[in-house]
């Protein structure tokens, strides 16, 4: 292993610490620091979770969509590999929006699910990457997988203004920029960071087992061909 | 431009003629539009105002039901023939075969449409007391939206071993579209196209104008094979 290997490898180690370290306060910060709400009481502490999630539900698919697009410029499987990763990160994101917004709603309305604009956006939203991940499972080829994915999150990122307006366009029940003292604003801020760089650490590891799989795959083909 | 506008109107001649010429698929995607018609009016101890409410949502879904698998059934059919191979080797854009392809789609979704709407209102004996016009410019507005997304969709060929995949793919793509012009619908059935239709018409319209500009876009390298 060559110094500048060794360097990196440490450098990674240390970015690894920092984001341990950064999620742990996260999660404090959520469960010890921040005041308890009066009218929820402890429930409110899902929002700490929750609105991280939900941002980056929305922010995955304008990846997904953004490296669909660089795809189709450049025609390079790297490109492909972040939009794969991106979908599954951003599926994940969005499954646990729906799943925290759900126990949510169970303390605060009394109900697990309600129709709301919101609500019913971001099912939408969970849909459309469900749909995503669907079609480029349906497909063998690298290439054809990768003009599917990218023409279906294309599309798909134009439903995004319509989920992140459903509370401006529409009445419904979910809150809009509810208040919040200074200690739950850094509380959330903290966890927003947090979050975002867990889940890019995530989607960058995933990038990288697709890149592996597709070369073990090739190794594969070409071994076959041989023998 | 002219040169453009005769290749638009040769494959929009050729895709109506292949259109017309399906009697099977077209009598499954009508009859698809009447059994949901149907189920929908024989609930006759229904109040006629829950009719009224939920008559814009069920002629949708009908509408949606039955068309989105013609547009992949008209790709498929290219597919086989050798059809599609011999189109994209002809000295035409993309973009010339998409606005094409989607005329042809908006035109024979309209046909369905004129079938199944007079159907859905006769047999469900709700009145339409604004006329027909603001529906009519809701269907307009809709089936741009649904056959864009269709165009785009069932040219990459993601539901070529099956139909129902497509149906799965674009019905999330389609959510916003489905609601806007269920809700057109309602607010024309109670009679009031005021200033909430319009805005929701106003969405329709953006849609429209999103699909459409994506679908030029995208088409081109969804047809690569």
């Amino acid at each position: 292993m060559n110094e500048a290997t060794r360097g990196a490898m440490w450098r990674f180690a240390a970015l690894r610490i920092v984001l341990a370290a950064w999620l742990a306060t996260a999660v404090w910060l959520a469960l010890g620091f921040a005041p308890t709400e009066r009218t929820m009481g402890d429930a409110q502490r899902i929002v700490y979770v929750h609105v991280p999630v939900a941002w980056l539900g929305l922010l995955w698919m304008l990846v997904t969509a953004g490296c669909g697009a660089a795809y189709l410029v450049r025609r390079n499987l790297w490109w492909d590999a972040w939009a794969h990763s991106a979908a599954e990160v951003g599926w994940v994101c969005c499954s646990l929006t729906l799943v925290t917004g759900s126990l949510w709603a169970r303390s605060a309305w009394g109900t697990w699910w309600e129709w709301d604009p919101r609500l019913t956006t971001a099912f939408i939203l969970w849909l459309i990457y469900s749909g995503v991940l669907f079609a480029r499972s349906s497909v063998e080829e690298p290439h054809r997988r990768a003009r599917v994915g990218a023409a279906l999150a294309i599309l798909g990122s134009l439903d995004i203004p319509m989920v992140v307006m459903a509370t401006r366009w529409f009445r419904g029940l979910h809150p809009m920029n509810p208040e919040m003292t200074p200690a739950m604003r850094i509380t959330l801020l903290v966890g927003v960071v947090g979050w975002t760089a867990a889940f890019a650490w995530l989607a960058n590891l995933r990038r990288k087992q697709i890149g592996m799989e597709r070369i073990v795959r090739q190794s594969q083909s070409v071994l076959e061909a041989a023998c | 431009m002219r040169h453009a506008m005769h290749n638009l109107c040769w494959i929009l001649h050729k895709d109506l003629l292949t259109e017309l010429r399906s009697r099977g698929a077209w009598s499954t995607m009508v009859l698809t539009g009447i059994v949901v018609a149907v189920i929908f009016s024989v609930q006759s101890e229904a109040a006629a105002a829950y009719k009224q409410q939920t008559i814009g949502c069920l002629l949708w879904m009908a509408v949606f039901l039955a068309a989105i698998p013609m547009m992949d059934r008209g790709f498929a059919i290219e597919r086989e023939n050798g059809c599609w191979d011999g189109l994209r080797q002809l000295p035409v854009a993309g973009s010339v075969i998409f606005i094409a392809k989607l005329a042809a789609n908006v035109l024979a979704l309209g046909i369905l449409e004129c079938l199944l709407m007079p159907l859905f209102f006769v047999l469900s004996s709700v009145p339409l007391p604004g006329g027909a016009g603001p529906l009519v410019l809701v269907a307009l507005l809709a089936n741009i939206a649904l056959a864009s997304v269709g165009t785009t969709v069932g040219c990459l060929g993601v539901g070529r071993r099956s139909g129902a995949a497509l149906v799965v793919l674009v019905l999330p793509l389609l959510i916003p579209v489905l609601l806007a012009a269920a809700e057109c619908t309602r607010l024309t059935v109670a009679g009031n196209a005021g200033e909430v239709y319009w805005r929701w018409l106003q969405l329709l319209a953006v849609f429209d104008v999103l699909f459409v500009a994506a679908g030029l876009v995208l088409f081109e390298t969804a047809s690569e094979e």
